[in-house]
């Protein structure tokens, strides 16, 4: 029988012939593609395990060996690095399209939410990454993130004593953000990916609001997620390949360095809280991220009135911007 | 008891203050401001100077029976100064040196002024009146950075220059060269300024033979390699001002290896024996610095491209420092000593650059791997597009 809203149908006879609408667009494969690419985050992430030591004696030299002696190790290295590049762009033009389709109005609210989410997880995931490597940018990200949440008012410190393993930059810091990295986040966000693809899978695509032709998810469907697989794998691949991510100079806490060096995917941030006093930063964050979380509520409530509908497509076109652009506009400063 | 405590404090306190009181500042506070900021605030005062009654409120305080002196001629401000600044003792307690007056005596300014010439420099045209600051205060007009400027008052000025018969383009010539750029643009005080070269206080110009003195203060190596060559001789019996023969005096520029090719021509033909040594010399050097820049640029490309080359590129500074020797070397003219420094610092520099390009040949290595990628995702694709194909052609029989 039919599923709800053009959702996966499973038709009559074999009982298991597995259809689908016809007409998902290439935005449908963003999500595929995202899907891929974290596969093969994991993938190289696992690789990399089993050289990096997560102590600051050995981390740096650890990374130097898996670029320098490891077979092959540079490429692994650099695909998990550009990996998180190309993962972060992605995602935040797959939420730009589905911003586009309307698809966070109910019932794929809730998949819109996880989406969401996984988002901002990944941002974080890319964040705790950062510092692994023990080098100079990474060590003084890691602090001035570290300064920033200190300033901020009874919570900061344990904030810091849960993240960092206590309230300055340490051993423990360094195995904290490589528990997570490796250890907590990894299953925190296969488990959002899973729940949000069931969702999907539940409530189809939104690309199709009516009953219209349908196809069979094998082969049809299943070749053409085979083909945008072996795309992203290509792309991620060659980004490793040609732009090369030096590791730099080993951190040295004693000697700071004059301007910390922040990723393009932070730019936004880091200028938020550059320009505004902390509570104003704070609160423009979570404004913003708050607005992306909530959006099918308000698009809910705001059901009535169509202009008040568009212009919640506006504004979060304008948040998906600001990311990208400031992104890109920190990329071409450097 | 509280009326009598209240009179008490009254009377006591109606005492007039230790402070003496002045009233020159009652009408030159603006002098007061700029005095007060100075190197003298506290310790010298209006009257030491100036004579007169401080603590007199009228105009007898200017009057010649309180000892007023009023505006000085420049001799006498010379002679002022030195009542205190030629007194080892008065000055020991500053550590500050007695003997400006005496050096001054035996500079151009000093012997001029006392035949009674008062155009030239005196102690407060470089100094200044009232804001005097110790030469270690980045405001002061005699900071090292200051004093090209400060000298340049005068020297820069064409028609007082014309009437000693002396040129007025230093300043124009020291600013552009490579010590005036360093000095006041790259703000390195190791940089001379006009002082470091003709002195302060006994400023003169040096004499021939004593450029290179001048220049081996800070140019020791030049120095000492020049004195062994066959130039010093040569130069010193032709009265030629050394140093400054080849690379000049206020407009010294960065020495380039095409001074070969002209500051040689000055003495030696085209051709003859001295320059074709010339010419090795300079070859030798060139040849050193291009391997090692060559060195540079490809491991700066193999870092930037994710390559570590640290192992490589740390041979590079001892590579050169080998050929910054051999740049002082060249003053001996012995080209066998130039040699075996400058085809050291170049067999690194070619050394560094063959290991770094076969750290290279890694990538180029994994370009085409990635390439044999491609065609393989390429085809894979193609594969199941065909299939896809198929299917639905299948499909349309049905």
């Amino acid at each position: 029988m039919a599923a709800p809203d053009g959702g996966i149908e499973r038709g009559p006879g074999e009982g298991e012939r597995i259809e689908l609408p016809q007409n998902w667009s290439s935005f449908d494969y963003l999500g595929a593609a995202l899907l891929f690419v974290f596969l093969l985050q994991v993938a190289s992430g696992v690789l990399l395990m089993a050289y990096y030591r997560p102590v600051p004696q050995d981390a740096y030299a650890s990374v130097w060996w898996i670029m320098n002696e490891v077979r092959l190790g540079a490429v692994v290295r650099q695909i998990h690095a550009r990996g998180t590049d190309i993962l972060l762009a992605v995602m935040a033009v797959h939420l730009g399209g589905m911003l586009w389709r309307r698809a966070y109005r109910w019932p794929r609210g809730l998949t819109w939410i996880i989406g969401a989410v996984i988002f901002t997880v990944s941002a974080a995931f890319a964040f705790t990454g950062i510092l692994l490597p023990w080098n100079e940018t990474g060590y003084w990200l890691a602090d001035a993130t570290r300064k920033a949440i200190s300033e901020i008012p009874i919570v900061g410190g344990l904030i810091l004593q849960v993240l960092w393993g206590g309230q300055e930059i340490t051993d423990e810091t360094l195995l904290r953000f490589y528990v997570f990295h490796v250890g907590i986040l990894p299953w925190a966000v296969a488990l959002l990916i899973s729940l949000h693809l069931l969702l999907v899978w539940r409530h189809g695509l939104s690309s199709e609001r009516s009953p219209g032709a349908r196809v069979p998810l094998v082969p049809d469907f299943a070749l053409n997620v085979f083909l945008v697989g072996l795309l992203s794998g290509g792309v991620v691949l060659s980004a490793g390949v040609l732009a090369g991510v030096p590791i730099g100079s080993k951190a040295n806490p004693l000697a700071p360095v004059a301007a910390s060096w922040v990723p393009w995917y932070f730019a936004v941030v880091e200028g938020v809280f550059e320009r505004l006093p902390l509570a104003g930063a704070l609160a423009a964050l979570s404004a913003g991220s708050g607005f992306l979380l909530a959006l099918p509520f308000i698009d809910r409530a705001a059901a009535g009135a169509r202009w008040l509908g568009h212009l919640l497509v506006v504004i979060g076109f304008v948040l998906v911007g600001v990311f990208l652009l400031g992104g890109l506009a920190s990329l071409l400063s450097l | 008891m509280i009326v009598v405590a209240s009179v008490f404090l009254v009377w006591w306190l109606a005492e007039a203050s230790a402070a003496e009181p002045s009233s020159c500042v009652v009408c030159h506070s603006d002098v007061q401001v700029k005095y007060s900021a100075s190197a003298h605030a506290g310790e010298v005062t209006c009257v030491g100077c100036h004579g007169g009654d401080a603590a007199r409120f009228d105009l007898e305080a200017h009057s010649e029976g309180a000892g007023y002196k009023g505006a000085l001629s420049r001799v006498a401000i010379v002679e002022l100064c030195a009542s205190c600044h030629s007194d080892p003792a008065r000055m020991r307690a500053y550590n500050l040196r007695a003997d400006q007056y005496s050096q001054y005596l035996t500079s151009p300014h000093g012997q001029r002024l006392f035949k009674g010439d008062s155009r030239v420099a005196i102690c407060t045209d470089c100094h200044s009146t009232h804001e005097i600051l110790p030469a270690s205060e980045p405001r002061s007009t005699t900071y090292p950075s200051s004093v090209p400027k400060m000298c340049a008052h005068c020297h820069a000025d064409k028609r007082l220059m014309a009437t000693y018969g002396l040129p007025a383009d230093q300043y124009d010539q020291f600013r552009k060269s490579v010590h005036g750029r360093a000095l006041e643009e790259g703000g390195s005080l190791k940089s001379p300024s006009c002082a470091t070269c003709h002195g302060t206080h006994g400023a003169t110009p040096p004499q021939v033979e004593d450029v290179s003195r001048v220049c081996g203060q800070c140019h020791s190596r030049e120095r000492s390699y020049f004195n062994e060559s066959p130039h010093k001789a040569a130069m010193d019996a032709l009265e030629f001002s050394e140093c400054a023969a080849c690379h000049g005096d206020h407009a010294v520029e960065e020495p380039k290896r095409s001074l070969f090719n002209t500051a040689c021509l000055g003495c030696h033909e085209k051709g003859s024996r001295e320059m074709l040594a010339g010419r090795k010399i300079m070859t030798l050097l060139d040849r050193a610095e291009e391997a090692l820049r060559k060195a540079e640029a490809a491991a700066k490309e193999a870092t930037a491209s994710g390559i570590d080359v640290s192992v490589h590129r740390s041979r590079l500074p001892m590579a050169w420092a080998s050929l910054t020797e051999a740049l002082a070397v060249q003053h001996t003219l012995d080209a066998e000593r130039v040699e075996e420094l400058a085809r050291n610092a170049r067999s690194v520099g070619e050394e560094v650059q063959g290991a770094v390009h076969a750290a290279m040949g890694e990538k180029e290595l994994r370009i085409i791997g990635l390439l044999l990628v491609w065609f393989f995702l390429l085809c894979t694709a193609a594969v199941a597009y065909l299939y896809k194909r198929e299917v639905a052609r299948e499909r349309a029989f049905e």
